[in-house]
């Protein structure tokens, strides 16, 4: 598969700060990354070299090919970006600041309303952007990062700021874009669970360094990282005693009218699609994960490093 | 360009208005007898087409006023894109918006503008006159005063790349209020103590007048000193000095700046 994004030996330095200690990482088209470590791992460092806003001190980076620091009007241009603390001019109104940026990547005013409907900023597209909550502020940077159907969403603490319902939403959208109109995704995020919703590959990051990167059914493998799913249910001893007799089932735990499943790894969507075809039959009211896959990883892989570290 | 410096002006532009309308109301009160004085003296003491008479006392209060008014609005300017470093330009800079646009439009809005516009303030009055009398007129001190506004606009927008406010203001009050008189000072004080009144600094006042080709004129002029480059050919010292400073500027915000 093409490579969207690809990193070698990244290093970039702060004054007494290696923030980047030599990144090797690359992103396929169409792939929804999850880049994830903890604060000062260099996420943002990361982003903002592959925005062409910060030059890196050695290494190679290139985005669809180009070096940001040397044409990185060319990569803006076909690539929507959401900042992790953004701040926009606040004596424009909403409207005013999304035409002018669709106007910077030569769109017209369907682009612009398109942006403002999908982002549901309707309500407030003639509102000041110094009078919106932070809520709306992060809505407004993502209307300026889905501007114009861009090929590579770079997106830093997307959700953010935002209520449970609009954080769905955001997720949905992304989601979207993914599958209709084959965008790449890089994005970061604290929320674990949430990245998985969208993610397909994650990269791990920790003071400045790689830890490991894939695809998430590789990676679970290979770290031996199991899914647990918690299954609310009308018969729970029924369900586990069908539950433990699969080979994809690592163990299974009843409480009240939970049952606890542990599942092996790359095998989540197996027992999706058993759980929803016995549905009826077993009385099955709700299905959450508790520990997801990437959840599990994150600890596994940067957890690990950082213990060895201290 | 065009785009961003829109969307810059839009935002100044009542301040620009505000400001020239100020400064033309005051150069017409000051300039119109000045004026009218330099044709009535270069009628009298050279040929028709001269371009030059005795008076110039009133235009030069009024280019000092103009060179003032607009100073403030050159730091002002400038310390807005300094604030602006710091905070949107994140945004801006995220947009395909490519960094010579950027660079440059905040170039001629605190540079070019303001210079340009304090030319044209004291244009405007001349207006109400007819033309080939204006001809009469020497245009010399304002070309001088506006390449050295010039000049000094420019050092605004180095200063603004620190992203401190507070350096720009501190930076644009001393190159505008302090630094051509202390300077001047200083010389003075070289040329006494150390040389006892015999030997002038003819580099350091070439300098000087190189970098203040306006303000060294105009203290020449009353007797506080001597020059030794003729004004005009001092500001061609000034037009090359103001080309390395906007390039130097240019080249740093194209190859060097970084949004953190």
């Amino acid at each position: 598969m093409a490579q969207v994004i690809v990193s070698k030996n990244l290093r970039k330095r702060f004054g007494r700060i290696q923030a980047l200690r030599g990144i090797s990482f690359s992103v396929s088209k169409g792939s929804a990354t999850a880049l994830l470590g903890p604060n000062g791992a260099g996420k943002t460092t990361t982003m903002k070299i592959l925005l062409g806003l910060l030059k890196p001190d050695s290494g190679k980076v290139e985005v669809f090919g180009i070096n940001p620091w040397e044409n990185g009007d060319r990569i803006r241009s076909i690539v929507g970006v959401l900042h992790e603390k953004p701040i926009y001019p606040e004596w424009v109104s909403v409207r005013q600041l999304i035409r002018y940026a669709a106007k910077l990547r030569g769109l017209g005013e369907m682009d612009e309303r398109r942006a403002i409907k999908l982002s549901g900023l309707e309500e407030y597209a003639d509102a000041r952007v110094s009078s919106l909550s932070r809520g709306y502020l992060q809505r407004l940077g993502i209307a300026l990062a889905i501007l114009g159907d861009p090929e590579l969403l770079l997106l830093d603490e997307p959700t953010a700021n935002l209520d449970p319902a609009a954080r769905m939403e955001i997720l949905h959208l992304i989601s979207l874009l993914k599958e209709e109109l084959d965008v790449t995704v890089l994005i970061s995020s604290h929320i674990i669970p949430e990245l998985e919703m969208v993610c397909d590959s994650a990269v791990f990051i920790n003071e400045g360094l790689v830890l490991d990167q894939g695809g998430l059914d590789e990676l679970a493998r290979k770290h031996n990282s199991s899914a647990i799913v918690v299954i609310k249910t009308r018969r729970p001893r029924k369900l586990a005693s069908m539950l433990i007799e699969r080979e994809y089932v690592k163990s299974v735990e009843i409480s009240r009218e939970e049952v606890k499943v542990e599942v092996i790894p790359g095998e989540l969507p197996t027992l999706e699609l058993e759980i929803s075809r016995l549905d009826s039959e077993y009385g099955v009211d709700e299905i959450k994960s508790t520990l997801g896959r990437l959840q599990d990883l994150y600890w596994k892989v940067v957890g690990v490093a950082k213990a060895e570290a201290s | 360009m065009k785009l961003h410096l829109e969307f810059v002006l839009s935002r100044y532009l009542p301040l620009y208005a505000f400001v020239a309308f100020l400064a033309v109301i005051i150069n017409a009160y000051l300039v119109i007898p000045s004026i009218l004085n330099q044709i009535v003296a270069s009628s009298t003491y050279s040929s028709p087409f001269g371009t030059s008479g005795p008076y110039t006392g009133t235009i030069s209060i009024s280019l000092t006023l103009a060179h003032l008014i607009f100073s403030l609005v050159s730091i002002s300017l400038a310390a807005s894109m300094a604030g602006e470093l710091r905070s949107t330009s994140l945004f801006h800079l995220s947009q395909p918006l490519r960094r010579i646009e950027y660079s440059v439009s905040w170039l001629l809005s605190i540079a070019w503008l303001p210079s340009l516009l304090m030319a044209l303030s004291l244009f405007v009055p001349l207006a109400t006159f007819d033309p080939r009398l204006v001809l009469r007129v020497s245009f010399q001190p304002i070309y001088l005063r506006l390449v050295e506004d010039l000049l000094t606009f420019s050092i605004f927008c180095w200063a603004a790349l620190s992203k401190r406010r507070g350096i720009v203001a501190f930076i644009g009050l001393f190159f505008v209020l302090i630094l051509p008189y202390l300077t001047m000072v200083l010389m003075s004080l070289i040329f006494y103590v150390f040389y006892q009144g015999t030997n002038p600094p003819t580099l350091l006042l070439a300098a000087y007048e190189v970098l203040f080709p306006s303000t060294a004129s105009t203290l020449f002029m009353g007797g506080i000193a001597q020059g030794v480059l003729d004004p005009m050919k001092a500001s061609i010292g000034t037009l090359i000095t103001l080309a390395l400073t906007q390039g130097t500027y240019l080249i740093y915000f194209i190859r060097k700046f970084e949004v953190k």
